[in-house]
């Protein structure tokens, strides 16, 4: 009897094993699969009367969201679809988010609120998207480069924008909901440079006499930070410009835009600067200590420039310490990243993640990150106090261009990684 | 015609006879329990390893932005051959590698130094208080790791960073050169500091497990203190050394939280460093490249163990005689010894958790003066000017759920890898010198060496999709558990094998001729002997699961928030000091945690695993 038994168990154990090892082989298939219906929608020719729809396009249809969103918004019929649901469960990139759920709980008492702070917000979804086992209902979170890159072309997300919400900026190229354009700036001390930032332009930063005082984040190991150079190298021509500006001469003439010892080429201005900037080998930190690191706060000491978000010169001002954006840099003072809303595809609460959306966009919803150097999207939502008005804001900033970015992140990181050991 | 039937016969025979052999083999306890601890091993070792190697040679979205003409999910060469030639093999693997082997060596040279000297201190010697040195040897491994790197960078950071000047600058008047504010040198000492309780903690088992009738026998016998050392002890403490020496080794060479904080600012970039920053930049395929890099090192050195400790160098040294332990007397230099460690201890303890304390109470970093000291951040009512308008920690009812989260899932894990660690110990150790025994240690080792942060993005791939009978466990808080139970075997099955092995053959074996069933023996002999291992187990991986950040980060979701992912979401906001706020709850769970396990473990506890 007792052998008996240890033989059944043996033969469940052998079992699972057989069965588990089945699992890999099955694998890529199944990751693979989703790569084919891909192309379709894109890619459909004409005489195809009627296209045949990936089984995400019919999910995203029978939902009423991306380009199948009706006309108008039955927000009676959502409310009730969404109480049902009962539950939302948003994935966003800024611990603000929490001060929503007061919000949310006193328009949707019933709908359990399962939202937070999420890192690796692409990584997550990815994963769910694969497996098709989807937790995260709402993508709200910034990396454009990633979400147009490859989330769209995966069909992945769907866009979902109220009707009643005025968004000028969209196109049928960019669809999704912006829900804020967050301004990145070169920040100084301005309490040991009291008549303004000494820089005027981008080039001054690759002087060797400021190595060591430049601060951003690490291109090496942070996606945003290289889709921001990578927007340098996307506006190669005004980098040139700048640099004719500052030296009179071309940037051609630069000896650092010769092609390197491994054999590295420089194709524009805008990489040139990524080179030199690499060369000047910043120190690298996280954001929120770039605005400590480059003011300093011992006046003895000479302080730096960090690369920092706009609004961590608010949260720096209620200090002892003063840092503040360097406006009258050539050819732009800083860049605008945009923050998006998107529902997942196969989301398990599709309306509930419309509801959210819609309170995201509204003032209520936009009120916690509303800052000086932040901008709502929406025209109705009112600018801070004293604030710069976006179009002029836009004439003087870069917006990050998430289809550039996503092509060319992963060769500016290498470029980068390279000219590290490049000497000067 | 007879002759073939004959033949046949003696072949059936023959067969028969090896069938029933094999069964036999195959219903023993120990082959039993090995090949259950396979599968098991099967499912959260070989699967996760294989998927590493299949994303390492396909083609990943990103790699299209490289190669227009690249089908992804397709396979290809791309990333082995990029990442180990030319300049991006040089910067993104080479140098890397090597920084990690520097910093490992070091760390590891310097742990054993420091452990070994204190457990001798504590186990062999009359050195006064060895009680409370005993209590607080533990303490640095239970913070979080780059604690120390932390407070580190406090003391002697230079203007590299920019910023304020160090406490060495501000005391000395000079900035200390680089070489001590970043780099190898910190690395090395900080993780030194943080490991040596590896090597504290098997040497001192070892040590109390030595019946000192051995060197007094050896002492008898003439031979001189320092050949009693050589011969008699140092034989009986090699498994424990070179235990120790594996576990930070391979620990070191995967550490990411020093090497983040002392190395990232002047991009002293180490394997695991680089294995995280890879993955963020979305190069999976790159990533786990490294990875395996780091896997095949770890099967170099386990198997150089295996070589060192076969089945000749181990001792049985719990027989069933008695059992005398003597202490070596100190003389006049006991008072010296006690001061010298109290020194220690207060530099290694008190010192990072008094400067996270002292964090905590700043309205704002870095200010150091008197008019700046608040309790804001530990109770304070939501302010807009300080920590984005959050209420201080203890008002924050999400932390005490978050706080919950974090006991059960070190709670789960420390029940479930104490008690496989038991199991595989017995397996591996009754089976050793067998082929099966090694695959299942060695299986058994590798989640040690895998960095967390591609453990977590393996996982993540794994169980998203249903596994087998396995269903989808992403999302759940089962899923927390088996992650941390798989990274954290490797703890317990070496405790267990070395708790195993100085259990003798014959204890068990006078169970069986007394007529003890598996169950009996097991529960009456084996398991009352090897408690203290199973205890220090369940410790062990209590300790590290609370703390654990980089596994589990990617498998967080909102509604499995842990204690430790919440202080990187603080930190990420700019709340230093509400960081700071949540890590001393951490420590004081972990602590609390410590204690009240060792209470209510009657007479099992890693205190009396240590001879107390």
């Amino acid at each position: 009897m007792k052998t008996f038994v240890k033989l059944m168990t043996l033969i469940v154990l052998f079992s699972l094993v057989v069965s588990c090892g089945g699992t890999p082989a099955v694998a890529p298939v199944a990751t693979q699969a989703p790569a084919v219906p891909v192309l379709l929608p894109t890619t459909t020719l004409a005489p195809v009367a009627e296209p045949v729809l990936s089984a995400n396009e019919q999910w995203a249809k029978d939902n009423g969201l991306g380009p199948y969103q009706p006309a108008t918004d039955d927000w009676a019929a959502i409310e009730a679809a969404a109480k049902r649901e009962g539950t939302i469960c948003v994935y966003a990139n800024s611990s603000k988010i929490t001060k929503l759920q007061k919000p949310w709980e006193a328009l949707y008492p019933d709908i359990k609120w399962d939202c937070g702070d999420t890192d690796s917000i692409d990584v997550k979804m990815r994963a769910e998207q694969e497996a098709g086992n989807v937790v995260g209902d709402v993508w709200f979170n910034s990396d454009g480069h990633i979400l147009y890159g490859e989330f769209v072309p995966n069909q992945w997300l769907w866009s979902f924008v109220p009707r009643d919400v005025v968004m000028p900026e969209l196109t049928a190229e960019q669809p999704f909901a912006v829900a804020r354009h967050a301004i990145d700036v070169w920040g100084y001390n301005a309490e040991i440079n009291k008549n303004g930032c000494p820089l005027k332009n981008w080039w001054q930063l690759t002087d060797p006499a400021l190595e060591g005082k430049l601060y951003t984040e690490d291109p090496m190991t942070d996606v945003s930070t290289m889709a921001k150079w990578a927007t340098v190298a996307e506006h190669g021509d005004e980098m040139a410009t700048a640099y004719k500006t500052l030296y009179g001469k071309d940037w051609t003439t630069d000896p650092a835009a010769q092609k390197d010892a491994f054999g590295q080429e420089v194709p524009n201005a805008g990489w040139l600067w990524v080179k030199k900037m690499a060369q000047n080998h910043p120190v690298v930190v996280d954001e929120i200590d770039i605005a400590y690191a480059s003011v300093g706060m011992d006046p003895k000491v000479e302080p730096g420039y960090g690369w920092t978000g706009w609004n961590s010169v608010e949260d720096t001002a209620a200090g002892d310490i003063v840092m503040a954006p360097c406006l009258e840099m050539a050819p732009t003072i800083g860049m605008a990243k945009t923050s998006y809303l998107a529902v997942a595809n196969k989301a398990p609460h599709p309306n509930a993640a419309k509801l959210f959306i819609k309170l995201a966009l509204s003032p209520d919803g936009y009120a916690p990150w509303a800052a000086i150097g932040t901008y709502p999207a929406t025209a109705s939502i009112p600018l801070e106090e004293g604030e710069m008005p976006f179009d002029e804001m836009l004439s003087k900033t870069w917006l990050m261009n998430p289809i550039y970015d996503w092509e060319n992140a992963a060769k500016v990181r290498d470029f980068w990684a390279i000219s590290l050991l490049t000497p000067k | 015609m007879a002759v073939p039937a004959i033949a046949a016969q003696t072949s059936s025979q023959r067969l028969l006879a090896s069938t029933r052999r094999f069964s036999r083999w195959l219903t023993s306890t120990r082959v039993v329990l090995s090949l259950a601890m396979l599968a098991v091993m099967f499912v959260m070792v070989v699967i996760p390893l294989y998927k590493l190697v299949e994303i390492t040679v396909t083609w990943q979205a990103h790699d299209l932005t490289r190669v227009p003409t690249a089908v992804e999910g397709e396979f290809t060469t791309f990333h082995w051959v990029r990442m180990l030639t030319g300049i991006i093999g040089k910067i993104y693997t080479y140098t890397p590698l090597q920084h990690s082997m520097t910093i490992a060596v070091g760390s590891t040279l310097l742990a054993l130094v420091i452990g070994g000297s204190l457990a001798w201190l504590v186990v062999r010697t009359d050195m006064p208080g060895r009680k409370l040195v005993n209590q607080l040897a533990v303490l640095p491994y239970i913070m979080p790791s780059w604690t120390l790197a932390q407070a580190w960078l406090v003391f002697f950071k230079n203007r590299t960073t920019g910023g304020t000047p160090g406490v060495f600058e501000f005391l000395v008047g000079q900035a200390p050169p680089s070489w001590l504010s970043y780099g190898p040198v910190p690395i090395i000492i900080c993780s030194a500091l943080h490991y040596y309780t590896f090597f504290f903690l098997f040497v001192s088992a070892a040590l109390i497990s030595i019946d000192s009738n051995l060197e007094e026998a050896g002492d008898l016998m003439g031979a001189s203190r320092w050949r009693i050392l050589r011969k008699i002890t140092m034989p009986l403490v090699l498994p424990a050394i070179l235990s120790g020496v594996i576990m930070t080794f391979s620990k070191v060479m995967g550490t990411f939280g020093g090497p983040n904080i002392l190395g990232l600012p002047i991009r002293y970039y180490t394997l695991a460093t680089m294995i995280r920053g890879s993955l963020a930049a979305g190069e999976g395929g790159d990533a786990f490249v490294l990875a395996i890099v780091l896997i095949l090192l770890a099967i170099t050195t386990i198997y150089i163990n295996q070589r060192l400790v076969g089945t000749r160098r181990s001792y049985e040294t719990i027989g069933g005689r008695g059992f005398v332990a003597q202490a070596s007397k100190l003389g006049k230099y006991k008072r010296a010894f006690q001061i010298a460690v109290i020194i220690f201890q207060i530099l290694v303890i008190a010192v990072p958790i008094g400067l996270l304390l002292w964090n905590t109470l700043m309205l704002i970093d870095g200010n150091y003066s008197l008019s700046n000291f608040t309790l804001q951040h530990w109770i304070g009512a939501a302010n807009t000017h300080y920590n984005s308008g959050e209420p201080g920690v203890l008002l924050n009812p999400k932390i005490w759920q978050t706080a919950w989260n974090s006991i059960k899932l070190s709670l789960f894990t420390a029940f479930f890898t104490a008690l496989l660690g038991i199991i595989l110990g017995y397996a591996i150790v009754k089976g050793r010198g067998t082929r099966l025994s090694k695959l299942v240690e060695q299986l058994a080792y590798i989640p040690y060496v895998i960095p967390g942060i591609a453990f977590g993005a393996v996982y993540i791939a794994m169980f998203a999709r249903k596994l087998g009978p396995i269903p989808p466990l992403y999302g759940t808080f089962a899923l927390l558990v088996i992650v941390s139970v798989s990274k954290h075997l490797p703890y317990s099955s070496r405790s267990g094998v070395s708790a195993m092995m100085q259990v003798g053959h014959e204890l068990e074996e006078a169970g069986m001729v007394a007529g003890a069933n598996v169950w009996q023996r097991f529960s009456r002999i084996i398991f009352p002997l090897t408690k203290s291992g199973f205890m220090s187990g369940f410790l062990m991986t209590f300790i590290t699961t609370m703390r654990e950040l980089s596994l589990i980060i990617l498998l967080v979701t909102p509604a499995t928030q842990l204690l430790a992912s919440q202080t990187m979401f603080y930190t990420e906001n700019g709340d230093a000091q509400m960081a700071n706020v949540v890590i001393l709850i951490l420590i004081a769970i972990v602590v609390a945690g410590n204690f009240i396990i060792g209470r209510f473990s009657r007479g099992g506890s890693l205190r009396k695993g240590l001879g107390m």
